[in-house]
Formats: structure tokens, C-alpha cells, sequence
């Protein structure tokens, strides 16, 4: 009796130790890794591959570090290797910290790509828009709202932000390579940290420095706000606000004669759905050389270009502009 | 007894007043290289609104790591008391239930003095050592900011006009949040000079022993000065939120350093039973000075971070040597 108790015991071990393989109802896992949990942003990127994983037939898992910081990203990655997710999307906190942790990743066959930040040992970067794509947009702000001459500044993120400093980078490379532009002075660039004390600081003091400055721009959604917000409360000033901002934020702020005439931002909820797409193609081998493009399960085709620093990328779509007319819908979205 | 506790804080006042006249020479250094490295930018009425109604919310939250310091403690949760009771007010006003700016900002002062009771009574009544104890409910308090917000930010169009105004709006010239500043810096000097329950907390920071033999029940001090600090740091989050205009979960994250900074800047001990109003105040000034005027004096991003935890080191360490100095003399002068 007791014997045959004993082995019950040890089958019902046994099954229940195969049960817990894989993700609810044996599903493969996609996971998403944002850069903080406070973002809405990453919010919006989230529902969209939640949205696409629900379609492709696979279980979603999302998974965020409290701050923005690549160690602990690198522990995240660790844990859902373990666990056995079939794919990750991640938008990383640092261009190179985390290549090893991914390469540990791909080398057990997990698909990995990178979306909003990219990062080295990504297999694809989801790209919302590509950097040239976005620096166009923001200098034709720049150029529209000066009337083709003066003087206009930078005020981004972090220093260290891997997306900012590429589309400044950018901005940069245009500005310089076109006589049309000749006529812009870009007198500094500021780094408000994404915080609304240092962006409001940046901001103040670029007015005390450049009293001739007519056009500030923000690539960032949280110093877009900040800046926004002090023009609205010095409106004599005549300074301009362009840059890349969240529609639901921006709501008081954008529009003819207000601080932001118009501003810039991609859809987070079509690059989080295309990750889950990306993941799903990577491992059907759907994904060919650079040069090459193939049509993914959401019926879309993506051309494939090297990726910097991902092996590989796509675009996602070009960004799309909020201005006074559509503000108001938009920012009942995100 | 009476004669000796009449004594001891004659002398420490004594020797903060010294030490606070050293730190208003320093900042006063700091200020005429800044305005000569900036050209003249600095100290110009402009300038100076700016940084008294950007900083406000950070010398608010000094005054009240100061009384927590005083008592031995310290309070690393109160950026995040700070992003809960904000968004908390933001959600209810967006929410349309809270319609007077007035009954927000005691609201997010409701919040944070609840926050600031559990932080007291898991030191006090749970024996957990308040760096421990914050550190842990600084995560819940966080966590909770995230929840009850779902990850969305509140925006300026969701905030009574009212309240957002407070924050632009000023008397006899001087912004109102730097007026909630001034009160409060009265009203600290006044509760820790002039009252029994201030003098308490100076015995319970520099002799707990003492302090208990003398009657003092520590335990309802603790909690008295860990619900205090919430509730100022309640209402730095109305303050926060009201001045930007917009309520975000990571907002104030690691506020709590440049609050200690301003603290032991303004010659606070981190063993308790040391500090002043005045010294605090000075210390948070200096904080805002350095943070506003990196950018204006034309110093690289890179270096801004490290050039400021460079001054806040030379200016702890005159402290501590000054500090050292006083507790030799003193010492030399019993042995005589």
C-alpha cells in the first residue's frame, strides 16, 4: 500500500513538472522588456505586442525594470531565458551593456529583437523611424518655425541617450550637407536628463543665454513637455517649440499660436505589434540577408538594412506629425 | 538636571552659528564665481525667480529630512512619498473629485502624512533601522504610484487651472512656492527653538538614553517626525506636480540625495542631535545654486554630474573638519 502511494505521489510529481514547461496552455512565451515601468510610451508599445501576440497565437510577458538602468534589464533578460521564452523585444537602457547577456540568448535559439532603443547583439532592431527619417522631420520643423534663419537649440534627454544622440547626430549631418539650411545657427545642445526640474532648468537658462533664440527643439517627450511648458508660462518670449512629444501630454500645449505649432511622434502601439511580428519571422526563418525583404504574418513587407548596432533592421513606418486639427483624437489615444 | 539640559543646546547653537556664518561665506564664494564664469547671467531678477520656484519643492523637503536626521534617522522614501501623494491629488482632481486647489494640496499633505506614519511606525514599533525600512517602503510606495496611475502620466489639461496657477502666481513679488519656503522656514525655527516638542527632538537625536530616563517617550517622537516629514514631502508633491504641471510615476526619483546633500551641506550630523533651520536652508540654497547655474556657466553635460558631487564633497568635508575642530576643543576645554 504503501509502496503504491509512493509511486502516485511520484507520477503526480512528474506530471506536474511537464506541466509546467512552456508558457499558459503550453503556448510559446514572447516577452517585452521596456526601459522603466512608469513610461506610457512603453505603455502603448506593450498593449500593441500584447495586441499582436494574442493574433499570432503565442502568450505575452511583460517584464520592467523600475528605473532605467541595463543591470537591471541584463537580470530580466537572465530570468526569462530560464524560464524558456521563444523570443524577446527589448528597448535597451545602454548601446553595449547588454551584449553579452543577449548573445547568451540567442546562442540557446531565442529570438531577440530590439524596439524604441537598440543595442549591440540585438538580431533586429525594430526601428519606429529610421534616424534620417526623424532628424528631416525635426530640422524641417526647425527650418519652418524660424522662417529659414536664426537661431535655434537642442534640449534632449540624457547625454548618454542612444536614440537622441543619433538623431542629433543626424540633424547635424543634414544641416551641415544642405546650402538650405546655411542660415540656421544651432547655438548648443542641453541635456535635461528626462526630468522636469533639470529640463526646466536647461530650458530657462537657454532663454537667459540666447536672447535672440527663436526655435527650441526637444526629441524627447518629457523635455518637450518641460520646455513647452515654460514658453506657455513666459508667452512673451516668441520662442518655438518643435520636437518628438506624446499627443495626450502635449494636449494644452500644441497648436497655431501656441507654445508647439506642431510636433512629431511614430505610433508605439504599431512598433510594439511589429516586434512580435519581427520575433515571429526570425523564427520561422522568415528573416534573409541585408539587402533582402520578406512580407512578415501581419501581411506587411519590410525592407531589411544593416542595423547599427543590431546585426539587422526594419522601419517601422515614417513618424507622423500632431498638429491643432488632430490633437484633440490623438490624444485620447496615447 | 534642568541647569545641564539648559546648557547643552546653548552650546551646539552656539557652534552651528558659527558654522552657518562659514557655509553663507561659502555660498556667497560660489555665487561671485559663478556670475563672473557666466558673465554676468547669474544674478539678475529673471535668474532668481527661476531658481526659487524651481527649487522650492527641494528646500521644502529639507527641512523635512532635517527633523528626521535630527532624531537619528533618515528618510530615503521621500521622492517616492513625494510621486505617490502627487499623483494620488492629480488622478482625484483629473478624476474630477477633488474641484479646490486648496482641498489638493491638503490632500497630497493627507497622503504623505499617512506614507510618513508607516515609515515611523515600522522604525519605531518594528525596531527596523530606518535606512532598511525606507529603502523597503520606498519601493512599495513607488510600486504604488505606478498602480494607482496604471503607468500614465496626469496632464496639464486633466489639473484644476486653479492649482496650476498657484505655482506661476506671486505676492509682493516673490512666487508663491517660495513663499510656502518662507513660512516654513519660520515655522522651523520657532518649533525647534522655541518649543518643548522641538527640544525633544534634539534630545532624542543626541541622547536617547537620556532622553528615555528624562521621560521622553522616543517611540511617539519617531513616529511624530517620520509623519511630519510625510506630510511635507505631501505637500512637496502638490507643490512638484502644480509647478510642472504634470504628474509622472518616476517623478522626484532620487530627490532624497539631493535632500540629504542639502542637509549635511548645512552641517546636519547623520548621528542625529545636529542640525539647524538656518543651516538646512543655506545647505538647500547652495544645492539649487550649484544644480541651476552648471548649465549657465557653460560647463559640459558630461561634467555637470561630477563637478556637482565634486562641490558637495569639499563642502561636506570643510563640515567635517570644522566639525572635528569643535568637538577637540570642546573636549580639550572639559579636561582642563
Amino acid at each position: 500500500m504503501k509502496k503504491l502511494i509512493a509511486t502516485l505521489l511520484a507520477l503526480v510529481m512528474v506530471l506536474s513538472l511537464v506541466a509546467c514547461g512552456g508558457g499558459k496552455s503550453g503556448e510559446p512565451v514572447y516577452a517585452i522588456i521596456c526601459k522603466d515601468a512608469s513610461n506610457p510610451y512603453m505603455s502603448r508599445m506593450v498593449q500593441g505586442f500584447k495586441d499582436a501576440c494574442a493574433d499570432i497565437g503565442v502568450t505575452a510577458l511583460e517584464k520592467s525594470p523600475e528605473t532605467t538602468s541595463a543591470e537591471d534589464q541584463i537580470a530580466i533578460i537572465n530570468d526569462l531565458v530560464a524560464q524558456g521564452v521563444k523570443g524577446i523585444a527589448i528597448a535597451a537602457n545602454d548601446a553595449a551593456a547588454l551584449k553579452a547577456t543577449i548573445k547568451a540568448a540567442t546562442d540557446r535559439g531565442i529570438a531577440v529583437v530590439t524596439l524604441d532603443s537598440d543595442t549591440e547583439g540585438s538580431q533586429m532592431f525594430v526601428n519606429q523611424a529610421g534616424v534620417k527619417e526623424v532628424a528631416q522631420v525635426l530640422v524641417d520643423s526647425v527650418y519652418d518655425m524660424t522662417g529659414g534663419e536664426g537661431e535655434f537649440a537642442v534640449l534632449s534627454a540624457s547625454s548618454t541617450a542612444t536614440n537622441q544622440n543619433a538623431w542629433i547626430a543626424a540633424m547635424d549631418t543634414i544641416i551641415k550637407g544642405d546650402s538650405k539650411y546655411a542660415k540656421l545657427t544651432w547655438v548648443e545642445t542641453v541635456y535635461g536628463d528626462d526630468e522636469s526640474q533639470k529640463s526646466t532648468d536647461e530650458m530657462q537658462n537657454l532663454m537667459t543665454k540666447y536672447p535672440n533664440l527663436e526655435v527650441v527643439c526637444c526629441p524627447t517627450t518629457v523635455g518637450v513637455l518641460a520646455a513647452a511648458q515654460v514658453v506657455t508660462n513666459n508667452p512673451d518670449c516668441g520662442i518655438k517649440i518643435a520636437g518628438l512629444g506624446l499627443p495626450s501630454e502635449m494636449k494644452d500645449y500644441v497648436g497655431e499660436g501656441k507654445a508647439c505649432p506642431y510636433m512629431y511622434l511614430w505610433n508605439p502601439i504599431d512598433v510594439g505589434n511589429c516586434s512580435a511580428y519581427m520575433i515571429k519571422a526570425i523564427l520561422d526563418g522568415k528573416v534573409g540577408e541585408v539587402g533582402t525583404s520578406f512580407t512578415a504574418d501581419n501581411e506587411k513587407t519590410y525592407d531589411i538594412s544593416a542595423g547599427d548596432p543590431a546585426e539587422k533592421q526594419i522601419i517601422v513606418g515614417p513618424p507622423f506629425q500632431f498638429t491643432g486639427e488632430n490633437i484633440d483624437d490623438w490624444a485620447n489615444v496615447y | 538636571m534642568k541647569n545641564t539640559k539648559n546648557k547643552i543646546p546653548g552650546k551646539i547653537s552656539g557652534l552651528l552659528r558659527s558654522r552657518e556664518s562659514s557655509l553663507l561665506l561659502v555660498m556667497i564664494l560660489l555665487v561671485a564665481v559663478i556670475q563672473w564664469r557666466s558673465g554676468g547671467m547669474f544674478l539678475t531678477g529673471t535668474v532668481i525667480t527661476q531658481l526659487t520656484q524651481n527649487y522650492a519643492y527641494t528646500i521644502v523637503l529639507s527641512f523635512g529630512m532635517l527633523l528626521v536626521l535630527l532624531i537619528g534617522g533618515i528618510d530615503i522614501a521621500i521622492g517616492a512619498t513625494l510621486a505617490l501623494s502627487g499623483m494620488s491629488t492629480s488622478l482625484l482632481m483629473a478624476s474630477g473629485v477633488i474641484t479646490n486647489p486648496f482641498l489638493a494640496f491638503l490632500f497630497s499633505i493627507l497622503v504623505g502624512m499617512a506614507c510618513g506614519w508607516i515609515i515611523g511606525v515600522t522604525i519605531s514599533k518594528g525596531k527596523v533601522i530606518p535606512i532598511i525600512a525606507t529603502l523597503g517602503l520606498q519601493y512599495i510606495f513607488r510600486g504604488l504610484t505606478y498602480m494607482v496611475s496604471g503607468s500614465n502620466w496626469v496632464s496639464s489639461d486633466k489639473m484644476l487651472a486653479g492649482y496650476k496657477s498657484f505655482a506661476q502666481g506671486s505676492f509682493l513679488g516673490i512666487n508663491n512656492l517660495f513663499w510656502i519656503v518662507i513660512i516654513m522656514f519660520v515655522a522651523m525655527l520657532v518649533f525647534l527653538k522655541w518649543t518643548s516638542f522641538g527640544r525633544q527632538i534634539y534630545e532624542v537625536g543626541s541622547n536617547p538614553e537620556a532622553a528615555k530616563i528624562s521621560g521622553i517617550h522616543i517611540d511617539r517622537v519617531k513616529i511624530a517626525v517620520y509623519t511630519i516629514n510625510g506630510a511635507i514631502a505631501g505637500l512637496a508633491g502638490a507643490m512638484y506636480t502644480s509647478m510642472y504641471a504634470t504628474a509622472q510615476g518616476n517623478m522626484a526619483n532620487g530627490a532624497e540625495m539631493d535632500v540629504i546633500a542639502a542637509c549635511v551641506i548645512g552641517g546636519v550630523s547623520l548621528n542625529g542631535g545636529q542640525g539647524s533651520a538656518t543651516g538646512v536652508f543655506l545647505g538647500a540654497a547652495t544645492i539649487a545654486i550649484i544644480s541651476k547655474s552648471l548649465s549657465l556657466v557653460g560647463i559640459d553635460a558630461f561634467w555637470q554630474q561630477a563637478l556637482k558631487g565634486g562641490i558637495i564633497a569639499v563642502a561636506v568635508l570643510i563640515n567635517v573638519i570644522v566639525q572635528r575642530n569643535a568637538a577637540r576643543r570642546a573636549l580639550e576645554r572639559r579636561e582642563i
